[in-house]
């Protein structure tokens, strides 16, 4: 399955300045997975020790966040976009 | 060099007040928004609903807080508005207006600001008023945010 993925303006040091890559997957977690073989490093930014999307990143496909589907077995489809954005949080 | 919007530049866009506001009619939960830029340069105020309370319903172990001491943000909020971001605000509820290393880790999670240029307001609300309020930009020599030298 060929989708998508927009890159947030911090990290596309890791795509050559691209804000948009794609790759082939079948769920978020190949995404990420493709993602770090064609961008090294990347992953890192992204997911904790554990493999899991770090807390203050968010992960959507299409217009569904990954939270409130199947996390990183979240199938993905021909065509869709993945978006990693950025949270807007934090707290006292 | 990035030209950071400051508490000056809300006070005369009209802005401030409403922020302020908005922080009291929602204690003692913390409230959040963003300021944009709109077309002609002018700065427009989105009052933005405080999610944390449902991450925590969905995920109290990695969500641990409620919206008493926390916020988060709609993405697709983010996502829509992002090109035209400028500052982004939030309320400390019974607590100072400073920077918490959960709003560092939040607003630079790869170790840089996650929206370049952005600053941040910080509003303490104390028993319901408005005490302090302070905005942070991001310091290159400090890789952290800090309080603005221009504020005000």
């Amino acid at each position: 399955m060929a989708v998508i993925v927009k890159i947030p303006t911090p990290l596309r040091k890791f795509t050559d300045g691209e804000d948009s890559v794609p790759v082939e997957a079948s769920t978020i977690r190949e995404v990420l997975d493709a993602l770090e073989s064609a961008h090294a490093g990347i992953k890192a930014k992204l997911c904790d020790a554990d493999g899991n999307v770090r807390r203050f990143i968010n992960v959507y496909v299409n217009e569904e966040d990954i939270r409130f589907a199947q996390k990183l077995d979240t199938p993905v489809a021909d065509g869709d976009e993945i978006s990693i954005i950025p949270a807007i949080a934090g707290g006292c | 060099m990035v030209r950071y919007i400051h508490q000056t530049d809300l006070r005369e866009a009209g802005l401030l007040e409403p922020i302020f506001a908005q922080a009291r009619d929602e204690y003692p939960s913390e409230c959040c928004g963003l300021i944009v830029e709109e077309e002609g340069g002018a700065l427009a105020r989105i009052a933005c609903d405080n999610l944390q309370d449902t991450m925590h319903a969905s995920d109290p172990e990695t969500f641990t807080r409620t919206s008493r001491t926390a916020y988060f943000i709609d993405a697709r909020l983010i996502r829509r508005h992002a090109d035209q971001l400028r500052c982004i605000y939030h309320s400390h509820p019974d607590h100072g207006a400073y920077f918490s290393d959960e709003d560092q880790m939040a607003a630079a999670p790869f170790g840089e600001p996650s929206f370049p240029g952005v600053s941040y307001l910080v509003v303490s609300v104390e028993n319901g008023e408005i005490a302090d309020s302070k905005m942070f930009v991001w310091s290159d020599t400090k890789e952290a945010f800090i309080p603005s030298e221009s504020d005000a």
